[in-house]
């Protein structure tokens, strides 16, 4: 089970191409965060996946309200000291607040810290910007520096715009070479993609998987999202479609005022009706949730005869509704973007294969793979 | 732009789990960082996760180490077996020329020996003092030759010399570090390649050995003391005129209706020819799993006609002519000599055109023996290199 809390819905940038552009939510309240928490605890129970409880800082931008975060930390504590409920931290941040008490302060050293960070100052600047228009990326140099010092792990998530499109491959190799070995990217699917900006895609995808493909045979650890969820999804079947969020069933969304909702876009200012399933205090709408899930999860029949469809984005309900405004209709630059980099990536994927990539070997196919590979870098340091 | 279903994709080359964990063994595809990380070798060997998927069966097909069987061309010999007629004139391998015999081999199949560093392995082998002839253990830092990190394989080559020194062959002791590597278990492939070692006759003569290949120095001379494979007498020229058997180191040759026999023994410096006990001018002789037989004793007690062209070392046997071919009981089609006089021509098997039969001999000159020796020394590692990297693909590694 994973937390989402939106902690705040007010945001210290103005990145054009946000789906929470009004930031009018609020800040969450310390009781709304206890109720969440509790929330959580009585959901996990019994479910068998008690184990631990992820709880994702989300915003607007979290780290407005650093001091909200550190008492759940503490609150999380005190429940794990109580009940013996075992929690485990992370934070989305666009790094401008990012500092060296966050990272390594007595309530929040522990939560792993993912930046949104578009690559080279030229796509960086494009899109995320403060309230004055000012490109924000040199602000970032001292907190990617800081930021890899203490938490070498963190993961770097990427947009890609038709506007930065053509800065892909180079924004992932700059932030490659920053340091970051989790590199997650995402394209902006509600953008206008034209025929030129996906040719220029594919063109990206290309150098990258060349990119990709030095750096294994180099032994370089690295988890690059667009190949690896794909080269999972053909190693691992099935693993594609319930690797996610899984609409609202492995991680659930909480707005500032308490709403539930199944993803992190469709909270907004926590006031839409439409796919709010629930409230902290009064509890998951179990008949509505079900009704989205199954809403989303019925079969595509625009995809009916498609061979790619069990390795595919199309049935994330989110992205469809991010583009289309509806759950069951598929985005056709989804499906674009899917026929792009899948052929891709098989092909890589069948190169480092064929030449016993060891790497490769063991990043797919072996499950102790991350454990293994924490200890080298332990034994390392 | 619309939604385009992907009517037909083509399934990848690359395996899915469940695929992996049934058809190949990939558990020492490590990189190379890790083989020289004791705590990881440590984890990796008690705990081979790519093998371990749904049980105790898995960890059973999937081990985590892998030393190859020993691939025995050449008997590796440093010492005299055959009696005094013969001294011993070992022809070894450099280390050098054993690994580039190896490495060329691994490289068609697809293998790059330098890549990686290589590694070093502690093993206890049982040796032979040779002075005192009493059995030791032996502990031995055994540092490969070669290591293609991307596959995890690895090999060492032992020298005729290293055999020596304990005491035994090179057979014997390619074999005794073989089993040691194995019982230490090291993570990767490994494998133990010697020196086949092929001993070469002094005191035979001017002729010495003689092998039934084209292309070979031919003999300054032809005589007495030539000696041919056994196996010539089988080819298909003269297959069916002549019967060998062999039983162990006992050759019995006669012609097809049995009226001429030949028995000669390995060493042995007598012959029964036609049922009397002929003085051979040279024993038979038999190394490499072959048995060398003199040639001129033998045609001659057979009444196989040859000449000899001693300035182009050229070997003419004279078969009687072909007259056809009948199948036989099993069906097999054999062929038949009614005409017993032996013409000047060799007729093909399928009583087309004439052919002359011609060979060409080593002579017995130390020079171009032993550099016949080296040669087929090389040839045999890359027999054993070769029957390696099959070993592989049988595997799944390559």
């Amino acid at each position: 089970m994973h937390l989402t809390l939106h902690v705040t819905s007010r945001c210290n940038l103005r990145c054009d191409y946000c789906y929470d552009a009004r930031h009018q939510g609020g800040d969450m309240t310390p009781e709304t965060m206890r109720a969440a928490v509790a929330f959580a605890c009585e959901q996990t129970r019994g479910t068998g996946h008690e184990d631990s409880i992820g709880v994702s800082f989300y915003g607007g931008e979290p780290l407005l309200v650093k001091d909200l975060i550190a008492e759940t930390v503490r609150h999380c504590r005190s429940v794990t000291d109580r009940a013996g409920q075992l929690f485990h931290f992370k934070i989305t941040t666009n790094g401008i607040l990012l500092d060296e008490d966050f990272l390594t302060g007595p309530d929040t050293r522990n939560i792993l810290v993912a930046l949104s960070h578009d690559g080279t100052q030229k796509a960086h600047d494009t899109h995320r910007v403060d309230p004055a228009g000012n490109g924000t990326f040199q602000h970032l140099d001292h907190v990617t520096k800081i930021l890899l010092r203490e938490k070498r792990y963190s993961p770097v998530m990427l947009t890609v715009t038709p506007a930065t499109v053509d800065d892909y491959a180079a924004s992932v190799r700059y932030l490659f070479n920053r340091g970051f070995r989790y590199i997650i990217c995402t394209l902006d699917f509600s953008a206008n993609w034209t025929p030129l900006n996906l040719r220029a895609l594919k063109h990206q995808y290309r150098r990258l998987a060349t990119w990709y493909e030095k750096e294994m045979d180099k032994e370089s650890k690295f988890y690059f999202s667009p190949f690896d969820t794909k080269i999972s999804s053909h190693i691992n079947p099935g693993s594609c479609r319930h690797g996610r969020c899984d609409f609202g069933r492995r991680q659930i969304s909480v707005a500032p005022n308490g709403r539930l909702y199944p993803c992190v876009q469709f909270v907004g200012d926590g006031e839409d009706d439409t796919y709010c399933v629930g409230d902290v205090r009064r509890g998951l709408d179990t008949d509505k949730h079900a009704a989205l899930y199954a809403e989303n999860h019925a079969a595509k029949p625009a995809c009916a005869d498609c061979a790619a469809r069990d390795r595919c984005n199309h049935f994330c309900g989110c992205l469809n509704w991010q583009v289309t405004g509806s759950l069951g209709a598929v985005a056709p630059v989804v499906c674009a973007h899917e026929r792009t980099v899948l052929p891709i990536t098989d092909k890589l994927a069948e190169r480092l294969f064929r030449h016993r990539n060891s790497l490769f070997i063991q990043k797919h196919y072996n499950d102790d793979y991350p454990f293994l590979s924490l200890l080298e870098d332990s034994l390392q340091e | 732009m619309k939604v385009k279903p992907v009517l037909r994709y083509r399934s990848p080359r690359y395996p899915t789990r469940e695929q992996l964990e049934s058809q190949a063994r990939l558990s020492h595809v490590i990189p190379s960082r890790w083989k020289e990380n004791a705590a990881l070798i440590a984890i990796l060997t008690a705990a081979p996760a790519l093998a371990r998927s749904d049980g105790p069966e898995a960890v059973k097909k999937t081990p985590d180490s892998l030393v190859a069987p020993l691939f025995q061309h050449g008997a590796g010999e440093t010492r005299g077996v055959y009696g005094t007629t013969f001294s011993i004139l070992p022809v070894l391998l450099s280390e050098e020329d054993a690994r580039q015999v190896i490495e060329e081999q691994l490289t068609k199949a697809g293998l790059n020996m330098s890549r990686g560093k290589k590694s070093t392995h502690h093993i206890s082998v049982m040796t032979v003092d040779p002075k005192t002839k009493q059995p030791s253990a032996k502990n031995v830092s055994l540092t490969m030759d070669g290591y293609d990190s991307k596959y995890g394989v690895a090999y060492e080559f032992l020298s005729a010399n290293d055999g020596k020194e304990t005491g035994g062959s090179g057979i014997e002791l390619a074999g005794k570090v073989r089993d040691a590597l194995a019982k230490e278990a090291p993570v990767g492939i490994q494998a133990i390649f010697y020196d086949p070692a092929p001993t070469v006759y002094e005191g035979m003569g001017p002729a010495g050995i003689g092998r039934a290949m084209s292309g070979m120095t031919p003999c300054e001379d032809f005589g007495e003391t030539t000696l041919i494979p056994t196996g010539f007498f089988t080819t298909p020229f003269l297959g069916s005129s002549i019967r060998v058997v062999v039983e162990g180191r006992r050759v019995t040759l006669s012609n097809s209706d049995g009226s001429k026999q030949a028995e000669l023994s390995v060493g042995r410096e007598t012959a029964v020819i036609n049922g009397k006990t002929s003085k051979l001018p040279i024993p038979a002789v038999e190394y490499d799993g072959v048995i060398y037989l003199p040639f001129q004793a033998v045609a001659n007690a057979l009444d196989v006609a040859f000449s000899w062209d001693n300035p182009s070392g050229q070997l003419t046997i004279s078969l009687p002519v072909y007259e056809g071919r009948v199948k036989n009981a099993d069906g097999v089609f054999e062929q038949r000599f009614e005409d017993r006089d032996f013409k000047s021509l060799v007729t093909t098997p399928t009583g087309g055109e004439n052919k002359k039969l011609t060979f060409a001999f080593v002579a017995w000159d130390d020079k171009a023996t032993r550099a016949w020796a080296k040669a087929e020394a090389r040839r045999l590692l890359r027999l054993q290199a070769r029957d390696f990297a099959a070993w592989l693909k049988t595997q799944g590694v390559i």
